[in-house]
């Protein structure tokens, strides 16, 4: 913990506070272009979240491990984030974006795992994002006449629609990119698991977001969501544009969760259910209706604290095993018995059970999807979550239960307390969010409002309610605890006599007895036995690397081609030059 | 007191004196015999009859199960080697009491064909206590299901099991062990509870 | 309320335990044999429970079986028992099956982190095939579900069971649902060909390996309320409920019944055979279903 820059990360926070709803700010550049920052709800409701997370993960970075100039990075990508969610034009924006990519890129590289072939490709998908968005804002300015947000919005309408086509498509892509949807998300898993443990977490709690944010600023600001589903027609009840996108997040989803099973990489797991995780939000985020962005939002929150609480936990293991693999891992629980705790709060909220906060965002989701009856997209919703018990178990087991892969484990202390304070606030929110599913919907029906959409309806702070029937999250939380502690309490009245706290070799092992060098743990093999699944095997053996490296190759060819051209003769090249000039000219004169 | 099978110690002072609890209790725990399915010698062969459709022994409640922890009975069935020996000590320990061992076949008893055999053991009581013997060479399954008709008689009448034995005397039972299966035999996880229970050291 | 749910998990207790050793008995009369007495579950439960002593590996695996048996009431309480009937609908209002489908997956979770802590790798082993089953075997329920919920505008169960009485039962509605559901619940019953997670030829009786005494009594018991709830849910469902006790145990004995018959005949699958099937046949009947009622009401 570095007290000097946490509180310069508490900063933006208490200015954001400060400002009280109503921001507005231009900078003119020229005659025609202004920088101009306006808050909007829902740009405030992502800077809450990612200056919130960069506060919790500068509680837990240890600061002798870390240079000054990791900090100031760290700062400047919070204000880019900053700079990108308040953004009221296109230019600054861009701005705010560009200056995420380079201090992010910057960041990943400062960490000792960081290899240059992961870092390439980070950096490249970010350009590619940047490229994306540049020809969206260049085509938008062709017809529109200005960057400004709001202006466009007015006249977005007026474009000729295979223009709004071209339009709507490069801007999801651009920010699919950045949310990793399947295809698109090659960069992802290695740049999560190659950058430094903690920044990991900001990678995927909240610049993963800036993406989802991207997306709403698109379909719900720019366009708008009902112009969105008078453009494609609709289908069943919802918009044909909202199905297409329901399909995207959902198989990205579920090819992801298959993915996550089977790596031996902590944060590899981790990376891979982000984008699972985000699929989710992909999902839901197209449909326009109410419920469908309000699930969208609520999910971006949950996912949020549980990523974070997540990768600081195995930032904390990591740092103190320093092993980072499944295999090497295992039998913690009863040395890091409270980082434990934490790491099951987070992975039950991640597989999305009931008394916890995890639920709630699934329910309205579920909701929206019903709402709209998109029956098979749920019904693969609801697979991709019962795949994902398997990897949360995973997660849970390959660390903290079971036997010890590696001699240091038993060794093992509980993390230091800058660990696990930030784990603690972030548990203790998730439990609050199982007990009041229904405040949160206090802070998403100004920002539906703001999106031209009805808000959800409310009552009260337990409640969630949806068109197909509300739960009572109160009230769950509170029966479980209840019915646990009977039972638990009848369990220790029974006569018969616990014997605790056994050795842990002293197993049913057929009669064998066995010892340190017997091998134990099975989280190395779990998720294995599912190549011979032949459903499952057709998405594990498939992979988008492939298809990039061989686009890599095809670049290296056509580059050597265009190289040939400089090489050595002085005369090709000015009649090249010459050949070039001409045909520019007559393009321009025919035009 | 009353002497067991090979001269120890046998309280049978409290058999008349249970309570009503302890008596539905008793009657209870007659009723249901979960049975550790470890063939340890060729009476295994007739362990399998017993339990399917020929002699049916699920009719008493009494079923086999895989593990030692879920188990109440274990039958040593024949000849016991020195090797197996070890692994049906294991076994023992690892079941929770109330548990009881039945003893299958004159090997069990004396070593039957096997007395002289250097790597079989005589005495099955020597080294776990044995709650019930069943005569023959091989016994059929009718005489092992009269065997656990017997068993459940004395579980129904509260009379003291060998595991009440194990625990008082594990000092005797682990020298013999040791005796056979040489000085580092396998930790005893559970016995090692019980002494300390008891305040001593291993 | 509190009056309510104690009477309702003891009677749940007591038909699921005589469930079980009806299965027990009509098992053993298949292969032949008289079988124990339907009481015969009764008399496991009480013994485990009165066993001296029970192993345990410390407080994780203490709780976990507490967090199943937990799963297994808050399944059972938010599953309305009776058409029109006020017992215990104040719990049932407070959630709908969104909520129930999860609940149903809480408690063996927390049975899965005992079972990791007990350390034994055929425990964990079990888990695992358990935990991949899963998907195959939600899938064609999840169809079931969604189909159902879809076609009653409402995922609240107690208005399924009321449409139910105006448009006639769901299972001869829809009967494609049906049969993926029936299909889906011989694996949540354990019963063969389905029953890989706990194989005591295979992996050593699977999850409960390590569990003895108190705590498989527990888990015992548990699975008898468990078992009964998933009954009563089918019942809800598809046959529009019960206004009695007489009426819903008939009802749950029907599918019951079947269940058993369909699981005694088979052989055990391994876990890609299962998936595999259960990801082809069930979940093609389950989509037939869907699609007739998305698209032609």
């Amino acid at each position: 913990m570095n007290p000097i820059f946490l509180l310069l990360n508490l900063l933006p926070i208490l200015f954001l506070y400060q400002l009280g709803g109503d921001f507005h700010m231009s900078v003119p550049l020229s005659q025609e272009f202004t920088l101009s920052l306006v808050q909007t709800h829902i740009g405030t409701f992502f800077a809450y979240l990612s200056l919130g997370s960069f506060l919790l993960v500068t509680i837990a970075q240890k600061t002798k491990h870390l240079s000054w100039s990791y900090y100031v990075l760290q700062f400047v990508l919070s204000i880019a984030m900053f700079v990108i969610v308040f953004a009221g034009d296109f230019i600054t924006f861009f701005i705010g974006w560009e200056v995420m990519t380079w201090s992010s890129y910057f960041l990943i590289s400062k960490s000792l795992n960081a290899d240059m072939k992961s870092l390439q490709k980070y950096i490249l998908f970010s350009l590619g994002s940047a490229f994306f968005l540049i020809a969206g804002m260049v085509i938008t300015y062709a017809f529109t006449n200005t960057f400004d947000f709001a202006t466009i919005a007015s006249t977005f309408q007026f474009i000729p629609f295979s223009i709004k086509v071209t339009l709507v498509v490069l801007f999801s892509l651009s920010f699919f990119i950045k949310a990793g949807v399947i295809g698109l998300h090659y960069w992802v898993v290695d740049t999560y698991s190659k950058a430094p443990d903690l920044f990991s977490a900001i990678l995927s709690a909240v610049m993963s977001k800036m993406g989802i944010y991207g997306l709403f600023l698109i379909y719900g600001n720019i366009v708008g969501f009902y112009e969105l589903k008078e453009m494609f027609g609709s289908v069943l009840h919802g918009s044909s544009f909202g199905y297409v996108l329901a399909w995207i997040g959902v198989i990205t989803s579920i090819i992801a969760t298959f993915k996550a099973i089977t790596q031996d990489e902590v944060k590899r797991l981790l990376a891979y259910s982000s984008i699972a995780q985000l699929g989710y939000i992909v999902a839901v985020i197209g449909l326009g209706t109410s419920f469908g962005v309000a699930g969208a939002l609520y999910h971006t929150v949950i996912h949020t604290i549980i990523k974070l609480l997540l990768f600081i936990n195995v930032a904390a293991i990591v740092a103190q095993s320093g092993k980072n693999k499944f295999s090497e891992l295992g039998g913690l629980i009863y040395k890091t018995p409270l980082s434990f705790v934490m790491l099951l709060i987070g992975i039950i909220s991640l597989a999305g059970m009931p008394p916890l906060g995890g639920f709630a965002s699934k329910f309205m989701m579920y909701n929206a999807l019903i709402d709209t009856k998109f029956a098979l997209v749920l019904v693969a919703m609801l697979f991709s979550g019962a795949a994902s018990f398997l990897y949360c178990y995973k997660l849970v087991y390959g660390i903290y239960l079971g036997h010890p892969n590696s001699k240091n484990l038993e060794k093992q202390k509980e993390v230091p307390l800058t660990y696990l304070i930030p784990q603690i606030i972030l548990a203790l929110a998730l439990i609050g969010l199982g007990a009041f599913p229904g405040a949160f919907v206090t802070v998403i029906n100004p920002i539906l409002k703001e999106l031209l959409l009805a808000p959800i309806p409310y009552s009260g702070l337990g409640v969630m309610q949806s068109v197909v029937g509300n739960f009572n999250g109160f009230f769950v939380i509170s029966a479980f605890v209840i019915i646990f502690l009977v039972i638990l309490l009848l369990m220790f009245r029974i006569k018969s006599k616990a014997k605790n706290n056994l050795n842990r070799f002293d197993i049913s092992y057929c009669g064998e007895v066995p010892d340190k060098n017997t091998s134990l743990h099975y989280g190395y093999g779990m998720g294995s036995e599912l190549h011979r699944i032949k459903f499952v095997n057709a998405i594990l053996k498939r992979s988008t690397s492939n298809f990039y490296e061989s686009l890599a190759q095809q670049t290296k060819k056509a580059s050597q081609l265009t190289s040939r051209m400089y090489y050595g003769n002085i005369h090709n090249t000015a009649i090249i030059i010459l050949l070039f000039f001409s045909a520019l000219y007559f393009i321009g004169v025919n035009s | 007191m009353e002497i067991g099978f090979h001269g120890h110690e046998f309280d049978k002072a409290e058999r008349n004196t249970q309570t009503l609890i302890e008596k539905t209790i008793n009657w209870f725990r007659s009723k249901s015999i979960f049975v550790v399915a470890y063939g340890t010698g060729c009476g295994a062969i007739e362990m399998p009859p017993t339990f399917t459709s020929r002699y049916d022994a699920e009719r008493g409640g009494v079923v086999g199960v895989a593990t030692p922890r879920q188990a109440d009975v274990i039958i040593v069935s024949g000849y016991l080697a020195y090797k197996t020996l070890r692994r049906v000590i294991r076994t023992y320990e690892q079941m929770q009491s109330p548990k009881y061992v039945i003893g299958l076949g004159s090997c069990a008893i004396n070593g039957g064909m096997y007395w002289d055999s250097y790597n079989t053991i005589k005495k099955l009581d020597d080294y776990i206590p044995v709650d019930m013997l069943v005569n023959g060479c091989m016994p059929r399954p009718e005489a092992l299901l009269e065997g656990f008709a017997k068993l459940q008689e004395r579980i129904r009448n509260g009379e003291q099991g060998g595991w009440e034995k194990y625990e008082k005397n594990l000092e005797f039972y682990k020298k013999n062990q040791k005796k056979v299966l040489g000085e580092n035999i396998d930790p005893s996880y559970e016995a090692d509870w019980y002494m300390l229970k008891q305040g001593a050291t291993l | 309320m509190i009056l309510q749910i104690l009477e309702l998990i003891v009677i749940a207790y007591v038909v699921g335990f005589i469930y079980f050793g009806t299965y027990r008995n009509i098992t053993a009369r298949i292969q032949g044999r008289y079988g124990p007495t339907i009481y015969q579950s009764f008399f496991d439960s009480i013994k485990l429970f009165s066993k001296k002593s029970s192993a345990s590996f410390g407080w994780m695996f203490y709780l976990g079986p507490i967090i199943m048996a937990t799963g297994a009431v808050m399944t059972l309480m938010f599953i309305p028992l009776f058409n029109d009937s006020d017992f215990l609908r104040s719990v049932t209002v407070q959630g709908n099956l969104f909520l129930l489908l999860y609940l149903m997956v809480l408690g063996p979770l927390g049975n899965a982190l005992a079972v990791g802590t007990g350390g034994n790798p055929f425990g964990v082993m079990g888990v695992t095939r358990g935990l991949s089953r899963l998907f195959g075997l939600e899938l064609p329920f999840y169809i079931a579900i969604v189909g159902l919920i879809i076609a009653s505008n409402s995922a609240d169960i107690v208005h399924i069971m009321d449409l139910q009485k105006i448009n006639g039962l769901n299972i001869w509605n829809h009967p494609f649902l049906f049969i993926a559901a029936m299909i889906s619940m011989v694996g949540f019953f354990g019963e063969s060909p389905f029953d890989i997670p706990g194989a005591p030829q295979e992996v050593y009786s699977g999850p409960r390996t390590e569990f003895s005494g108190k705590f498989l009594a527990l888990l015992m018991s548990q699975g008898s309320l468990f078992a009964f709830a998933k009954l009563v849910l089918v019942t809800d469902l598809f046959l529009g409920g019960a206004d009695s006790l007489g009426m819903l145990l008939l009802k749950t004995f029907a599918i019951f019944i079947t269940l058993i018959f369909i699981g005694i005949v088979y052989g055990r699958y391994k876990v890609s055979q299962a998936v595999d099937f259960l990801m082809k046949i069930p979940t093609l009947i389950g989509l037939i279903g869907l699609v007739r009622i998305i698209w032609f009401g």
